[in-house]
């Protein structure tokens, strides 16, 4: 009797799950494709300018097992467009590199003679070869410099450490930060690879703090970072960025928006932009960047 | 209390003294009303004297008081639904107490006053100032079919027009477009803040210890504030003070047991009534660990002290627990824990003084507790991790209700409620403490008050007004809110059998429900207004037209309304609310309108009945940071809403009921594209999803046939039983519930899919009761 009672129970409640009725099928038009910007400055040295597109969310679907290779990397990249970077009535036209192999366009846009002036107002402008028009403007922030950056070892009986103690000369004016931290670097040169753009490289990032100077502006900020994926035996970089709101708005929606809830719920999340008519960002800020072999500390 | 009681008395005879004097060719017949059977108030019933137009509703308690002429026969009608109708005539020559018993329709008529079941219930409702309100006596609803065989009174809610559901299967609640966190659940009085288990696909409301529910969504009186959008006043049974009664029910899901019995005959009685699922146990049998479950126990003491006062206590207690387990060992060499669990529940307490002054002025003292908490533990080897969230509520309530005349009550009272709150505390302990930070949850302390009075009377022959006014406010650390209420409530009465209402009403919101999620969980916040998170606000203008047809006793209820709203609640997109201690800053306030019609046509009487609700509505929303500023539709904006409900009992022994929803699809935003950038360091990519417009698409439309057939053994048996056997999505189609992404494996090719969560459901469930009377 027993046994018919487990049984019958258990066939009710799996009942409730036995007649999972058919998905009901919908029609979404599908998103024209959007021009996606990323720049990057060498400081005193060059201006790059990135342009991609979006990819269908019918075209690629990680769950589904789809992956990033090099066809549909190859396909993502917006070539043959013309782009100016303008500032002080000065417009420089920056040009296309060509793959090593190929010959073809990469979708990278250099200028070499863009002179970079602090607290400059930099648009950009951007005309697709099917005649998209992008445009950007992007004040060119001041460095900040580390007033100091001390890597720490803590050890204790059952655990090793790493943390980071580092003070930040904060501007007046309102400022946004960015921190990297990241090991492996190849003795630390940081930066994109211009023939292989979506190559990673050996560079692990390890930690990203943001701050906003609302609580210390004008003043010394001091600051202690924990970095317990970090062995003491890595090569550490840690960068300073001098960044715009938006572009820190953009990274704080990254960060938290990759919490459990989110994940778990797909909450939609805009991602904001400074590019009118696309995506991504058309950024002007300089990184301080210290370099550290934890063997040393 | 006697010296309180004597200065209160003094007070009152005063200030009436006038209206009393200028009806010296009056008398004033006042008294209970109740069930025969059991002792049970009738609530709301219909008072009236024949062949006149004077008529009155007994109150919550089931009092009334009714003026008839001095020293003149006339004849009192008594109507309930559901009730033989009695009539008694009588010829006073001074006021009088007459307490007043009704026999259900079903029984024996036994008095000889006694008359056929009439029609004035829903004639009084045709007459009534009150717009925007629907009753639902809990024995009418014991039939219809729901989810997994479990009578759910919110369910039935959401099948009435002006209601909108959220997902499917859910008890969230979308009143005339407003938000999940604006309906006040009202348990007796006191406020329940969680009403579903198992992550809301059950209620936490035992039918078998409801006794009546009333839904308000517009032309709130003033005695009710404190939410924007709606009011779900639920009231529980007393027990029955005639015979020791025992009901109760075996469900899939459940199980229930009620027992109710007279302490003192006619005096003092009780109800205990206690639900619980039993899932983990069955599986325990099979050896498998299923460790959720959930259970409710009411509880309810009414002790009568004398023919002016009674007391009631009443408790409810319920909880959700899922505790997972599990030891171990490693390879065999190091041993290993894990212990999973989380456990929700709510707990109210309310303590009531009925007091009668005089044969006009009735009062009511409710002393109110409520708490709702939640606890989320997680603990691995020796690492743990507690989450606990609390709010607690101490109120005190004084309302009075004054009979002036036939034609005029005035009703007036104060309430005064101190919410605590302790959100977010976080403990921490072993190596995990080094990523989590604990936090004691600091106490939060909210005073709310309100002060409120209202008028109903007879401006002419045919037009009645309910004017009222409600001022409120709210004390926080550092700042005090003060809001000022107007509500006001008219009928025209085109005939007999058709009316005109319209209403107004401002309502004030002091405490917030902030989610992560877009999916309304059980364990989101409620949130104080502070310095910082301001007060929601809502006006609310409805008019309806009502008609009754007397022949096939259906009636027709046409509305429309327009509400707006300001203040609303939503998080900044990507927040994670539940272990952070600062989320003030991650809310956003924002504005709302919405509008629309409702059409409930409704036949409560007869061997068939039901009725049929139709809604169109729109609801927008308005927030500077959302949607980059541009007007949005809210989530469960649902354009068309039909539902058909309908039981038709075809012998004593057999009952079938039926219910069809129609519904637009709730709002969505979905994935539209994505893009490659560059991680923060350079040192990666990542893929950035690109979402629709907020809410810019819709889900498809739904519908679900979902049926239920009674089976009774002969009803003259003491003891009685029924079979329940049903089927929820008889033609198991998908509802919506999100649109997904998914790869069609035929074709290769990705493409939109809208899963549904419940397919075709079997339903069987066996109820009894003993005890009591046949009915």
């Amino acid at each position: 009797m027993r046994y018919i009672v487990v049984a019958f129970f258990l066939l009710s409640i799996s009942s409730f799950w036995s007649c999972r009725p058919e998905p009901l099928e919908i029609s979404i038009p599908i998103q024209e494709s959007q021009v996606v910007v990323f720049s990057q400055i060498i400081p005193g040295e060059f201006m790059t300018i990135l342009l991609t597109k979006t990819i269908s969310a019918l075209d690629f679907n990680e769950e589904e097992g789809d992956s990033l290779n090099q066809n549909l990397l190859n396909s993502l990249l917006e070539t043959d467009a013309m782009v100016t970077i303008s500032y002080r009535d000065v417009t420089d036209t920056l040009f296309e590199i060509p793959s090593n192999s190929t010959g073809m366009g990469t979708g990278v846009y250099v200028s070499l003679q863009t002179p970079q002036y602090i607290n400059e107002e930099y648009t950009l402008n951007v005309t697709t070869k099917e005649g998209k028009k992008l445009s950007s403007k992007s004040l060119m922030l001041p460095l900040v410099e580390f007033e100091e950056v001390i890597p720490i070892i803590k050890t204790t009986s059952d655990d090793t450490l790493v943390t980071v103690n580092f003070k930040i000369a904060d501007l007046p004016e309102d400022n946004w930060y960015m921190l990297n931290f990241y090991t492996n670097g190849d003795g630390g040169q940081q930066g994109i690879d211009l023939n292989s753009f979506f190559n990673s490289g050996s560079n692990l990032l390890k930690r990203t703090e943001l701050l906003n100077d609302i609580s210390f502006n004008g003043t010394t900020y001091e600051g202690t970072v924990e970095l317990p994926n970090v062995s003491p035996t890595d090569s550490l970089v840690v960068t300073l960025s001098n960044i715009n709101e938006t572009y820190y708005r953009f990274l704080d929606i990254r960060k938290t928006s990759s919490n459990f809830f989110t994940e778990l719920t797909k909450e939609p999340i805009t991602s904001p932009t400074n590019i009118t008519g696309g995506l991504g960002f058309f950024n002007t800020h300089f990184p301080d960047l210290k370099f550290y072999d934890l063997n040393d500390f | 209390m006697k010296s309180y009681t004597s200065k209160i008395k003094l007070v009152f005879l005063f200030l009436f003294s006038l209206s009393q004097l200028l009806a010296q060719d009056k008398i004033t017949i006042s008294g209970y009303l109740s069930d025969a059977s059991n002792g049970e108030a009738l609530l709301f019933a219909n008072i009236s004297i024949k062949n006149t137009t004077n008529g009155i509703n007994s109150n919550e308690y089931g009092f009334y008081s009714l003026d008839i002429p001095k020293n003149e026969e006339v004849t009192i009608v008594y109507s309930y639904l559901g009730f033989a109708t009695l009539e008694r005539t009588i010829k006073e020559t001074e006021s009088k107490t007459i307490n007043v018993k009704l026999q259900s329709a079903g029984q024996e008529l036994v008095e000889v006053e006694v008359v056929a079941e009439r029609l004035n219930t829903e004639k009084e409702e045709i007459k009534s100032t009150q717009t925007s309100t629907i009753r639902i006596p809990i024995e009418q609803i014991k039939t219809i079919p729901s989810l997994g065989g479990e009578v759910d009174i919110i369910k039935v809610v959401q099948l009435m027009p002006g209601i909108t559901k959220g997902g499917e299967g859910g008890t969230g609640m979308f009143v005339r477009g407003g938000d999940a966190d604006q309906n006040l659940v009202l348990l007796d009085e006191a406020t329940v803040y969680n009403i579903g288990h198992l992550f809301g696909f059950f209620s936490v409301f035992n039918p078998d210890a409801i006794k009546d529910l009333t839904v308000i969504k517009g032309g709130f009186p003033s005695q009710y504030g404190g939410r924007l959008s709606s009011v779900l006043d639920v009231r529980m049974k007393e027990g029955s003070n005639q015979k020791f009664r025992v009901e109760g029910g075996i469900g899939l899901l459940s199980s229930r047991l009620t027992v109710e019995a007279p302490i003192i005959k006619d005096k003092a009685s009780f109800l205990l009534s206690g639900r619980r699922t039993y899932i983990d146990q069955v599986f325990k049998l099979a050896k498998v660990e299923l460790p959720y479950y959930f259970y409710d126990l009411n509880a309810k003491f009414n002790y009568k002290v004398s023919d002016k006062d009674r007391i009631f206590l009443s408790s409810y207690f319920g909880d959700d627990v899922l505790s997972y387990d599990v030891q171990g060992s490693n390879d065999g060499e190091d041993d290993f824990s894990l212990d999973f669990g989380f456990q929700l529940g709510n707990f109210t307490q309310t303590l009531r003084w009925n007091h009668i002054y005089n044969p006009k002025l009735f009062s009511n003292l409710s002393l109110i507790h409520t708490t709702f908490n939640y606890n989320i533990n997680g603990k691995v080897a020796d690492n743990s991790v507690l989450i606990k969230s609390e709010i607690r509520d101490f109120g005190a309530k004084m309302d009075f209700t004054n009979y002036k005349n036939d034609k005029t009550k005035i009703r007036f009272g104060t309430s005064l409620i101190l919410h605590r709150f302790r959100p977010n505390i976080l403990s921490a302990r072993g190596d995990v403490s080094e990523f989590i930070d604990n936090n004691e949850g600091k106490k939060l302390f909210t005073f709310e008050s309100a002060i409120y009075g209202n008028m109903e009377f007879a401006a002419t022959e045919k037009l009645k007004l309910n004017t009222g006014l409600r001022l409120t406010g709210a004390a926080v650390k550092n700042k005090f809110y003060p809001n000022i209420e107007p509500r006001i409530s008219a009928n025209y009465e085109l005939s007999d059998n058709q009316s005109l209402k319209l209403s107004y009403s401002r309502m004030s919101q002091y405490m917030h429900r902030v989610s992560s999620s877009t999916i309304a969980l059980p364990t989101d916040l409620w949130y104080p207004v502070s310095e910082n998170v301001k007060p929601q606000s809502s006006h609310q203008i409805a008019a309806g037209f009502n008609h009754f047809f007397d022949k096939p006793g259906v009636s027709v209820t046409l509305e429309g309304y327009y509400k707006t709203m300001k203040n609303l609640i939503e998080y900044k997109e990507g927040s994670n609310l539940i272990l952070n201690d600062n989320f003030e800053d991650l809310l956003l306030q924002g504005k709302g309108k919405s509008w629309g019609a409702e059409l409930l046509v409704r036949k409560q009487r007869g061997k068939v009945n039901g009725w049929i609700g139709y809604t169109m509505a729109w609801s927008r929303r308005y927030f500077d940071e959302l949607n980059e500023g541009e007007k949005f539709w809210a989530k469960y904006d649902r354009r068309h809403y039909l539902t058909l409900v309908g039981n038709w009992d075809i012998s004593k022994r057999v009952t079938f009921s039926a219910v069809w929803e129609y519904s637009s699809g709730a709002r969505f935003t979905p994935l539209r594209a994505q893009y490659l950038f560059p991680n923060a360091a350079l040192t990666g990519i990542d893929i950035v999803p690109v979402y629709s417009k907020r809410n810019e698409f819709s889900m498809s439309s739904s519908h679900r046939l979902d049926l239920n057939f009674v089976f009774r053994n002969n009803p003259k048996k003491r003891f009685r039983s029924e079979w329940h056997i049903g089927a929820y999505n008889a033609y198991n189609r998908a509802t919506p519930y999100t649109i997904r992404v998914r790869l069609d494996e035929t074709t290769g090719q990705l493409e939109y899919t809208q899963p549904g969560l419940f397919g075709f459901i079997p339903s069987v469930a066996y109820n009894f009761k003993f005890g009591g009377s046949k009915k």
